[in-house]
């Protein structure tokens, strides 16, 4: 087999209804409604071979979610062919429903009231998991995500990490082939995204899963996709290796700076291309190549209380990426 | 079998989260007992009026009542609580869960809460009909109480059904918790036989909101009077109506995989 | 403060036109006194029930529709959602007391329903042959008097049992209990009269009847004179008490939640 997920001229489109500002729209649109068609995705064609992990990159609204619905059979496609694991998912046969799984972080699957093992129980009877396996793939679970201590706690007591996790292992325990995971490190704090980030590059290299992994967090992508798929208002803008991305348009690291004395911006801009300066604290955009030699140079030259390196943020980049398609390609913006 | 053993898994539940919230319980309880004195009061004051109404006397509206109860009791139980959570799940967005799962998604979504401590209105029902029952001398014979179960069992399918539309209407509108409002106020009716009501009211209780088949038509039959002709609509009306809420239910999820992000 | 209830009905008049087909659905929920009249209707057929014609029981149930559609309140579901959810706290921070943005609330809502209800009424009691209101500028005012009374008694009862959700998580159980008295005893259920002595009497003092029938009764010419004095004044004297209650409930409840922290 080729390919795991193939997906060739996708279109979603969907109505909305405007409401009308005021209380004079609010009784025009009480009467006959405005309807407007939304472009959710458009277009769209790619494919993954399996094991992949892939990063799917875009701003709020660009339509990541909308795709994974797709793929997961929620959604009808407008147009177009979806097919993974050589099932058209809207079909929703129950040997596709029980190959994959959706994981998305702002929605939870696990019963509020009651410890997450009690899900993990109904799933085995949803997923006819046999007792053995099931037992095998649990204690697997555990030692790679520490589930012992928070599995036979009440859901609503666990911190959002730990409810994370447990959601994480509901969705795992059929070992599915493939994982959609819609931002799965939302709103965790660092040591438990790392935590989160190093189960996934796991359960990948163990399982051999197709990964296709939405994110908000830069740190989530870089570490675990080699190869991103861009999406904005619909469109396809980039497929491909995310450094060859990064290098082309972001080739710069960001410099930020904590001075001992007041240094002036002319002084700054012989390492680099100053972003920000009021004397004390400084940004400065390096170019890529060249950073780690301007660093150490700036560090010889300069009395430096405090500095930190950084790759430009996720958002930025994009951005970036939206700027010049639209620069090379000035249609592509409606 | 997966079903049963699914069943069983959410039964377990129910009774996990259940003793979660004790206080629930003694709050519930009391609730319940109060508005079964609402039905009895509600039917004494009329017969402190009249002897009759639409042609049933006091005890036999009794057994009305206690069926009204008893269904009453029933929707509190299983179907109330699974409809808010269908509805809960539209609007967050969490149905997706479900319909990703390789189980039928109308058996998911309908069976799997339950309020179990409402057990004490279907008791209670119970009680009202045995003690009218008595009150009128009758003791049901075999296949009376068999005519009987049947009529039960279809009127539990009606209600299921109609609460099934109800919650799969939330596919589309919002605040679909006043539908269900809705119901209960047209379900007050069933304390009442059907009879009580002229006209266009009365066809419309039979046949648009089959409120006389939940509770009128099964204490007929526990009364030992219900006709041939009622016993086969009553089946006709349970099938039909579980294989249209089962058809909507369908054509609500095509719709919302196709109109929506 | 105008300015400001102005402001807040106007976005609570704008969220319930929003939901289109809500006001018409939730009317229907009037269904059990509509159901109640066609019952009493049918007993009342041949001969009067305690002096009510088939004609009063319509009149009866019709003003009833009115009054119950005006004094009507759900703020104590409303309230421990946000209690719940802690989406009250910030409201607490606002300069303007939350009950003010419940109570436009209600009255949207009021509005919305009694311009799709007021006309259906009028054409029932037009159309029904003896259909009789007492209408004197003294029964008017006194019946419009009684309404304000009336909405007051429901309002602040229910916000009282809301607030309760400060300290437990059953508010709504309460409000469920109280909502079966006030179908028994307001008279949804049968007209007050219908009920045996001891009851009515009973009733004379309590609440219940201030919510709905005591003024129904004023614009059937069934409650006059001294009787009509001394409910207004048994009518005000609950709200008044129900006012003090709802403020010193409300000062304690919000103390007891800023305690926990929420």
């Amino acid at each position: 087999m080729a390919y795991q997920i193939e997906v060739s001229h996708l279109s979603k489109h969907y109505q909305v209804h405007d409401k009308e500002p005021g209380l004079a729209g609010s009784l025009r649109s009480f009467f006959a409604r405005k309807y407007r068609v939304v472009k959710a995705v458009d277009d769209v064609s790619f494919t993954i071979g399996q094991g992949e992990m892939v990063g799917f990159l875009g701003p709020n609204g660009a339509g990541k979610t909308t795709t994974l619905k797709v793929l997961s059979g929620l959604l009808y496609p407008t147009a177009g062919n979806a097919t993974v694991l050589g099932f058209t998912p809207h079909q929703r046969e129950t040997a596709y429903l029980k190959q994959f799984t959706l994981v998305m972080g702002q929605k939870q699957q696990l019963m509020w009231d009651l410890p997450a093992l009690e899900t993990f129980l109904v799933n085995q009877a949803i997923y006819e998991i046999p007792r053995a396996q099931f037992d095998a793939t649990l204690k697997e679970l555990d030692d790679l995500l520490d589930l012992g201590p928070i599995m036979k706690k009440q859901v609503r007591k666990l911190s959002l990490g730990e409810r994370m996790k447990c959601e994480l292992a509901a969705a795992l325990l059929h070992r599915p082939k493939v994982l959609f995971l819609d931002e799965p490190t939302i709103g965790l704090d660092v040591t438990m995204q790392v935590r989160i980030r190093d189960f996934i590059a796991a359960f990948n290299k163990r399982y051999g899963a197709t990964v296709i992994l939405t994110s908000h967090y830069m740190a989530d992508v870089t570490a675990l996709c080699d190869r991103i798929i861009v999406i904005d208002k619909g469109h396809l803008f980039y497929d491909g290796n995310f450094r060859a991305l990064i290098e082309r348009v972001a080739p710069y690291k960001i410099i930020k700076l904590q001075l001992e004395r007041p240094t002036t911006s002319e002084v700054l801009s012989q390492f680099g291309k100053v972003e920000f300066s009021d004397g004390l604290t400084a940004v400065l955009h390096v170019p890529r190549a060249s950073a780690t030699e301007s660093a150490a140079r700036l560090l010889a030259q300069l009395k430096v209380e405090d500095v930190t390196f950084e790759d430009p943020p996720v958002e930025d980049i994009i951005r970036e990426v939206f700027a010049v398609n639209a620069a090379s390609n000035p249609t592509a913006q409606e | 079998m997966q079903y049963l053993k699914l069943i069983t898994l959410f039964l377990k539940a129910n009774i996990l989260i259940e003793l979660e919230y004790r206080a629930n319980f003694v709050a519930h309880a009391l609730v319940s007992l109060g508005w079964v004195s609402v039905t009895i009061v509600g039917t004494t004051v009329f017969f402190t009026q009249t002897d009759t109404i639409g042609g049933w006397t006091f005890y036999e509206t009794l057994v009305i009542s206690g069926m009204f109860t008893l269904i009453g009791g029933f929707i509190q139980m299983f179907l109330q609580p699974n409809v808010q959570k269908v509805i809960e799940m539209v609007r967050l967005g969490t149905l997706d869960f479900v319909l990703i799962k390789p189980v039928n998604s109308q058996f998911m979504a309908s069976l799997r809460y339950a309020q179990l401590f409402s057990g004490v209105d279907v008791i209670a029902g119970g009680f009202i009909m045995v003690y009218a029952m008595g009150h009128l001398g009758l003791t049901p014979d075999a296949v009376t109480l068999l005519l009987f179960a049947v009529m039960v069992l279809m009127s539990m399918v009606i209600v299921y059904s109609i609460w099934m539309v109800m919650a799969t209407f939330s596919f589309w509108f919002v605040k679909v918790g006043n539908m269900t409002e809705l119901f209960n106020s047209v379900y007050d009716t069933g304390r009442f036989p059907v009879s009580t009501f002229q006209g266009v009211l009365r066809v419309m209780l039979t046949l648009v909101i089959p409120i006389a088949f939940i509770t009128t038509f099964p204490a007929q039959a526990i009364l030992g009077r219900l006709d041939a002709v009622t016993f086969v609509a009553s089946v006709v009306m349970g099938f039909g109506m579980f294989v249209f809420s089962a058809w909507f239910w369908r054509f609500a999820i095509r719709q919302y995989s196709s109109a929506s992000s | 403060m105008l300015n400001k209830y102005l402001a807040l009905t106007r976005s609570a008049w704008m969220l319930s036109l929003e939901y289109r087909a809500e006001g018409l659905v939730w009317m229907m929920t009037n269904m059990l006194s509509i159901i109640m009249m066609v019952v009493w209707m049918s007993i009342s057929r041949n001969r009067s029930v305690n002096g009510f014609s088939t004609g009063d029981f319509v009149a009866y149930y019709m003003v009833g529709l009115i009054v119950r559609q005006f004094a009507s309140a759900w703020t104590s579901w409303e309230m421990s959602n946000e209690i719940r959810e802690g989406s009250l706290s910030p409201q607490l921070l606002r300069p303007i007391h939350p009950i003010h943005r419940h109570v436009t609330a209600n009255w949207a809502e009021h509005v919305m329903r009694f311009v799709l209800l007021g006309p259906i009424v009028l054409v029932v009691l037009i159309l029904t042959p003896d259909a009789h209101l007492f209408l004197t500028p003294i029964s008017i005012s006194a019946f419009l008097f009684s309404l304000l009374g009336a909405w007051f008694i429901t309002f602040l009862s229910d916000y009282a049992i809301g607030i309760l959700a400060f300290w437990t998580s059953q508010a709504t159980a309460f409000t469920q209990a109280v909502y079966g008295l006030r179908t028994v005893f307001s008279g949804v259920l049968a007209p007050i009269q219908m009920f045996p002595l001891v009851i009515q009497n009973a009733l004379d003092w309590l609440p219940f009847r201030y919510m709905l029938a005591f003024s129904n009764e004023i614009l059937l010419g069934q409650t006059r004179d001294e009787r009509l004095l001394f409910g207004l004044v048994i009518q005000w004297a609950w709200v008044v008490f129900f006012f003090i209650l709802t403020r010193i409930l409300w000062k304690l409840g919000v103390r007891s939640y800023g305690a926990v922290g929420a």
